[in-house]
């Protein structure tokens, strides 16, 4: 089930920033993004992005110096509050169960496609490997995770406009939430880069952090007693602090899964 | 290890502002860039801090609680300065955090509160600053806050 989340996430970042997917991703992001891909988008060959269900695919050829894709300081950090606030709405987590239970139902089978009709392919052949009790219950699971997805994506034309033209580094900031509680291990993927890709998550990691704690302190500064800036800037260390110690305790994991 | 990441709860309760009230001896700021001698001296003074006695027991309250919060968040209006207040939560959240007793963690706990008024205190044209400071010049501010792989291993082999 998670490496089919990883794969999706890869395809999604591959569409997006037309990079190298980074292996720390495929270990360690979950959710949200990952089933963008899934339902949502595909790395084509030749590098064009599919937003929507792709029978009803909308092509936008990225293929202009994608490289250059980069957000300003200010909006990367609209990016990451409008994400993180995102997480807690209830279309979020409405869309991660979906996807949560259609994966349930895969099974250990470690597929992934890019378009409806490819899922509806393997299904066809595959249902008895799987727990849907037939094509017509894969059909309505995998058709209701699309719509909540529009559904979510819809309501923040903003973020996924961000998201869209992030670079690479950045994407890695935007879906920081997705690191919460997802605990590594269990499907290590040794690769002669893999300790690379640790460190370059760690780096990523710390650098977000670091924002954070700047944009806390910024709220801190409206303030309007001592006291209250004190317990502000008191709660941002401290936030911090914790952040820290668990990107230590993840760092840790990674190698050790390497 | 569960992974502990909680950036967003920090803006949450700052955005929430909960109390706010008059206070004489805190210094009105008005939001400004910071002039670059402004600038300059409260890059220098936070290098200073940073170094202070103050900051680095203010840093261990933080690494020590840190490590006992466990899953706990702070309610967004918890004043951990106040005792009966951290008593009150810690009575209804012990079970989430890994602190040995009620007791234990409010010691812990106001006693990083205790240090950051004393930070604050021993820092007030620093922090005046930073009330005032662009986000870009805040981040150049606290730039020795910022944690490298280096630091971070360095830490794992201390703890």
């Amino acid at each position: 089930m998670r490496k089919n989340r990883i794969f999706t996430i890869v395809k999604l970042l591959c569409l997006l920033n037309k990079f190298k997917p980074p292996i720390f991703i495929k270990n360690y992001l979950l959710s949200a993004a990952l089933l963008l891909s899934m339902f949502y988008f595909s790395c084509s060959p030749e590098s064009d992005l599919v937003i929507g269900d792709p029978s009803e695919a909308k092509i936008e050829n990225l293929s202009t110096n994608p490289l250059a894709k980069s957000l300003t300081s200010s909006d990367l950090n609209t990016a990451i509050q409008q994400y993180a606030a995102l997480t807690k709405t209830k279309a979020y987590t409405d869309y991660i169960n979906s996807i949560e239970a259609f994966n349930l139902k895969l099974l250990s089978n470690n597929i992934s496609f890019d378009t409806r009709s490819q899922w509806m392919t393997w299904i066809n052949s595959n249902i008895s490997s799987t727990s849907f009790n037939s094509v017509l219950q894969f059909q309505s699971m995998y058709d209701n995770s699309i719509l909540l997805q529009k559904n979510m994506i819809a309501a923040n034309p903003n973020l996924f406009n961000f998201i869209k033209n992030a670079s690479g580094g950045q994407i890695r900031q935007i879906f920081a939430p997705e690191f919460h509680n997802n605990i590594p291990g269990g499907y290590p993927i040794s690769t002669s880069s893999c300790i690379d890709d640790c460190i370059d998550w760690c780096d990523g990691a710390l650098d977000l952090i670091d924002n954070i704690l700047v944009a806390s302190l910024e709220i801190a500064q409206d303030a309007s007693s001592q006291s209250v800036y004190e317990q502000a800037t008191l709660r941002a260390y401290q936030a911090h602090r914790r952040s820290y110690l668990g990107i230590s305790g993840q760092f840790n994991q990674c190698v050790g899964n390497c | 290890m569960k992974f502990l990441l909680v950036f967003f709860f920090t803006l949450t309760f700052l955005s929430a502002k909960a109390q706010s009230y008059s206070d004489e001896t805190f210094p009105t700021t008005i939001k400004a860039v910071l002039t670059p001698e402004e600038f300059k001296v409260a890059k220098d003074k936070y290098v200073v801090m940073a170094k202070s006695d103050t900051y680095i027991a203010f840093e261990e309250s933080l690494r020590e609680n840190s490590a006992k919060l466990g899953d706990a968040n702070y309610p967004d209006d918890l004043k951990t300065n106040d005792r009966d207040e951290v008593e009150k939560w810690l009575k209804e959240s012990i079970q989430d955090t890994k602190f040995s007793s009620i007791e234990e963690g409010v010691e812990m706990i106001t006693k990083s509160s205790k240090l950051m008024s004393k930070l604050y205190s021993e820092n007030i044209e620093l922090y005046t600053f930073m009330r005032r400071a662009s986000r870009e010049q805040l981040k150049a501010i606290i730039a020795p806050e910022h944690k490298t792989l280096d630091n971070l291993m360095e830490d794992s082999l201390k703890h």
